[in-house]
């Protein structure tokens, strides 16, 4: 009998630690702590302060005209977000804010889960792009994107799975043109697609 | 001389007193007491008293059971209340194809009374030029009116906010833009690295 509760205890303590670590990892949040960069406001000429959680999402959600072709599209790109969060500084001199700015962000986004899909680094146009990822049990759980550009600065949170493809061809709609750029690096506006 | 014999007839007798006694001794009650018996209750009401009891003990009973299905009953209502109302922001839970746009005024009757209006709900949606707007009448089962009053401006409060929903639209349109422009710069680079740096 002992022994059997022995064998038991064996088998059963591999197995929650295996379901504790699942758990873990579903429950981990795609969520960035980036209100450390608030204090760029008093600096920027420009500011752009999203913050939209799983609630305002869904109101968000309710007023998006579904006989609107452009308002369907977004509807398509937020259907299970759980939030979406974008801080973008715009200055009027280059070098208003600091690398360690963005040391905070950084770091969070080398803890578990995160992994970084693209990363940028122009020397000639001293800017940083760079695209994260968490995945969790095999889907997107969430995405980072840091564009730190010499009078520019943007940090967006999207959490809750997402299509990067449907997202990435949001631009252009709303009434705004789509930029093309060209070969040689010019910059020429596009035709809507 | 002491009093003892008098008290309780102990101590030395006093002559006159024992030639008193026996004179009046004569003149003593001699019957025994009368049996004091109490009343014997009767089977009748016995059954009666137990009868009784049951009684008060059933209505007791029957007291709670009311009062806890009139509770019940109150949160119930509530809760149907509730749904209703969250109903009337989320477009894609009504029926039909009623939208947050086309609602203005919901009219909220009693499945008793269906024709007396109880208690009207002004909701103010996204209000859309083109669309006329409609009344929508939702029926609840027993719906309270005093709940209905508690609970609906609170939900419509909490839920239904024109300005906060046009807001939030375009606060997400916003972001989800600013965010596609720099995916797409992103894309632009990789794609285009001429003038960009070591792609890490």
């Amino acid at each position: 009998m002992k022994l059997m509760l022995t064998k038991s205890l064996r088998l059963l303590c591999p197995a929650l630690l295996i379901i504790v670590a699942a758990a873990a990892g579903y429950s981990q949040d795609a969520r960035l702590q980036i209100s450390n960069l608030d204090r760029l406001e008093p600096k920027a000429s420009q500011v752009v302060d999203v913050s939209i959680d799983g609630r305002l999402l869904q109101i968000a959600i309710g007023f998006l005209n579904p006989k609107d072709p452009e308002h369907a599209k977004v509807r398509d790109v937020v259907a299970g977000l759980k939030g979406v969060y974008v801080k973008s500084y715009e200055f009027d001199r280059p070098d208003e804010y600091s690398p360690a700015d963005l040391a905070s962000i950084s770091s969070q986004l080398k803890g578990p889960g995160w992994s970084r899909m693209v990363g940028i680094r122009s020397a000639r146009d001293k800017e940083t792009l760079e695209v994260y990822m968490m995945l969790v049990g095999g889907k997107i759980g969430g995405i980072a994107v840091i564009a730190a550009e010499p009078k520019q600065l943007t940090v967006v949170n999207i959490i809750g799975p997402i299509d990067l493809e449907k997202l990435a061809a949001l631009e252009g709609n709303f009434g705004i043109p789509k930029l093309k750029i060209k070969g040689d690096g010019t910059k020429d506006k596009g035709v809507r697609p | 001389m002491r009093d003892d014999y008098l008290w309780d007839k102990s101590g030395q007798p006093d002559p006159e007193i024992e030639r008193l006694e026996q004179l009046l001794g004569n003149l003593r009650y001699r019957r025994p007491a009368q049996d004091l018996p109490l009343p014997e209750r009767s089977p009748v009401q016995t059954r009666r008293s137990t009868f009784t009891t049951f009684l008060a003990a059933a209505a007791a009973v029957l007291l709670m059971i009311t009062a806890a299905g009139f509770w019940l009953t109150l949160r119930s209502n509530q809760k149907e209340t509730a749904r209703a109302l969250a109903a009337v922001v989320e477009p894609g839970s009504l029926p039909g194809a009623l939208n947050a746009a086309s609602i203005s005024v919901i009219t909220v009757r009693t499945t008793r009374e269906p024709n007396r209006p109880e208690h009207n709900i002004i909701a103010t949606g996204a209000s859309s030029p083109e669309k006329p707007r409609r009344a929508t009448v939702i029926k609840h089962r027993e719906p309270s009116v005093a709940l209905l009053a508690k609970a609906a401006p609170q939900a419509l409060r909490e839920r239904i906010s024109e300005d906060e929903g046009v807001a939030a639209r375009e606060q997400l349109i916003k972001a989800l833009h600013l965010t596609s422009a720099k995916l797409n710069q992103v894309q632009r680079k990789v794609l285009d690295n001429k003038g960009a740096g070591p792609v890490s």
